[in-house]
Parts: C-alpha cells; structure tokens; sequence
C-alpha cells in the first residue's frame, strides 16, 4: 500500500499530487519512523517541493517542517538545512511569504535538543 | 543557540532580505516569527534592532505584530539586559497612537511597567535628570495601575455589569495619560 502511495507521487494529476503532498506523505512517514521516511519517502517531498504546481510546492514545503520532528539530527543536517536554505534564496515573492512566515519554526525545531544541528 | 557561523550569517542574510521587502506580508511575518528567533540566536543584536524598526513600520498591521509580541521579546533577556536592549522600544510603543495597537499593549503593562522602572537607589543614581524624571512619572503611573487593577468597587455594575468595558476604556485612559506625561518631558527637554 505504501508502495502504491510512493507510485501516485509521480501521477499527473495536480489534485493527487497536492493531497499526497499536503496529508498522506506525511501520516506514512509519522507511522513508518525515522529510518524509513529518511530512505524512502523524504524523496518523494523533496520532489514535491520543485513541483511545477505552486499548490504542490507549498504544501510539500508544510509537510517538510512538520516531518522535522521525525528525522533524525544527521539527517537534517546533512540534507534539510541546504532544502530550506535553497527556498529561501528564492526571490519569488509567493515563496518569501511562505518562508519568512515558518522561518521560527524551522529554526526552532532544528535547533531544539541542545542545538545540535548549526 | 545556533553555534556554525557561516549558517547564522546566511540566515541573517535573510532575515534582513524579508524585513526590507516592499511587501508588508513578508516584513510582518518575519517580525512574527523574531521572538521564536531571538531565542536561538546568540547574537541578538541584529533581531533586536530589527524588532525596534518594525515597532515604527509605516504599516499599521506590521507594527502591531510586532508590538504584540513585545513581552515575549523582552522576557528573553534577563532583566537587565532587557531593560537596556528594549527601553527605546517602550518608549516608542508608549507613544503609538492606534487604538488597534493600544489595545495589544495595556494588557502587557501589568508585566512591562516593573521591568522598564528603576528597581533599586543605586541604579535610579546612575541615570540622568531626564531619565529619572521619565522613570518616577513611569513609576507613579505603575502604581496608580496597579492600584486600579487591585480596585473593583468603581465598577458601575448598573450600566455594565461585566465591568468589561470600563476597564479597557479605563486602561486606555491611563496609557494616553502616560504618553502625555512623556510628551511634556520631553517638550521641557
């Protein structure tokens, strides 16, 4: 079943892809754990993230914070931080709201736990 | 706190990047989001300063996100440190005019008025004329509000039973009272 779910990400329809994106990805990868979500799936909402839909991409950028929770400090140090770096480089002005709107949250939860990451 | 250098750097980058946008959503998220920030930065003086623009924003909506976060900002500091970084702040926030804003500050005073008032002789001897002035007219007013806060029998119970109404309106009275006393000293200055 999840396989199937891994399958419909590349589907191209843009409704499927924003409601993977905004719910299902994220519930997999909350019952399926660190090690999984870092192998397997993560991919899958980093490519949601360049999306070519904008509903897609915010969405996706959403679920990467709340999926914060669940990777592990290596993980977010060796990949996240370069994604959200990388959004907020970007000059568009929709993808300035959304980042300087969960900038706060992004940075306190990856600095949460002794402030490992930076 | 964030310790890799040349990651603080780029992300201060940014938040400069936001807090210059013409568009007021990017500034008034960004100003949303300094108390989350100023906890995990170790050099506070960037947000700090940025937080003092944003409390004078030409844009109503901007300043008060910025003003409602204000003893959020403040109680991240001891306070001392507090009490230096943010003086100026209060002093521009006492004198806002916006009913809007007026009303996200009279219920921090309660918390703000002890923290921005001379708490001992020694530190009161430290201060200019005009800052002692500033501070024993702060101080009254402090206590007057408290005293009102204390109060409840000049509730009119007949015409608003609640009490709600009088008390806001009161509260708002004593802040403009406040901003008039501050203005006066300054004009004397």
């Amino acid at each position: 079943m999840f396989d199937q779910a891994r399958f419909l990400c590349n589907d191209a329809e843009v409704e499927i892809r924003r409601v993977l994106a905004e719910e299902v990805l994220v519930k997999i990868c909350r019952n399926l754990g660190t090690g999984l979500t870092e192998s397997k799936y993560i991919e899958k909402i980093f490519e949601f993230v360049y999306d070519s839909d904008s509903g897609v991409k915010m969405a996706a950028i959403d679920s990467l914070v709340e999926l914060l929770d669940v990777l592990s400090p290596a993980f977010k140090r060796s990949k996240m931080i370069s994604v959200f770096f990388d959004l907020m480089n970007s000059s568009n002005e929709e993808m300035m709201k959304k980042m300087s709107f969960l900038v706060g949250k992004i940075f306190f939860k990856v600095t949460v736990k002794r402030l490992e990451l930076f | 706190m964030l310790e890799n250098k040349s990651n603080v750097t780029q992300v201060e980058t940014y938040i400069k990047e936001w807090i210059a946008q013409k568009n007021p959503e990017v500034r008034r998220n960004i100003v949303y989001n300094l108390p989350y920030l100023i906890r995990v930065f170790e050099e506070k003086t960037l947000l700090k300063d940025l937080y003092f623009k944003a409390t004078r924003d030409t844009i109503v909506d901007v300043r008060v996100t910025a003003i409602s976060s204000f003893h959020e900002m403040v109680k991240s500091f001891e306070l001392k440190e507090a009490k230096e970084l943010f003086r100026d702040t209060f002093e521009v926030i006492l004198r806002e005019e916006e009913v809007v804003i007026l009303e996200k500050v009279l219920p921090q005073l309660p918390e703000l008025i002890p923290i921005f008032q001379p708490s001992t002789e020694e530190e009161n001897n430290t201060h200019t004329e005009e800052d002692k002035e500033k501070d024993e007219n702060m101080r009254t007013k402090g206590k007057e509000y408290a005293k009102w806060r204390e109060n409840k029998d000049w509730r009119d119970t007949e015409n608003d039973k609640s009490g709600q109404v009088k008390e806001i309106y009161k509260g708002i009275m004593f802040l403009i009272s406040m901003i008039r006393v501050r203005s006066q000293v300054q004009k004397k200055v």
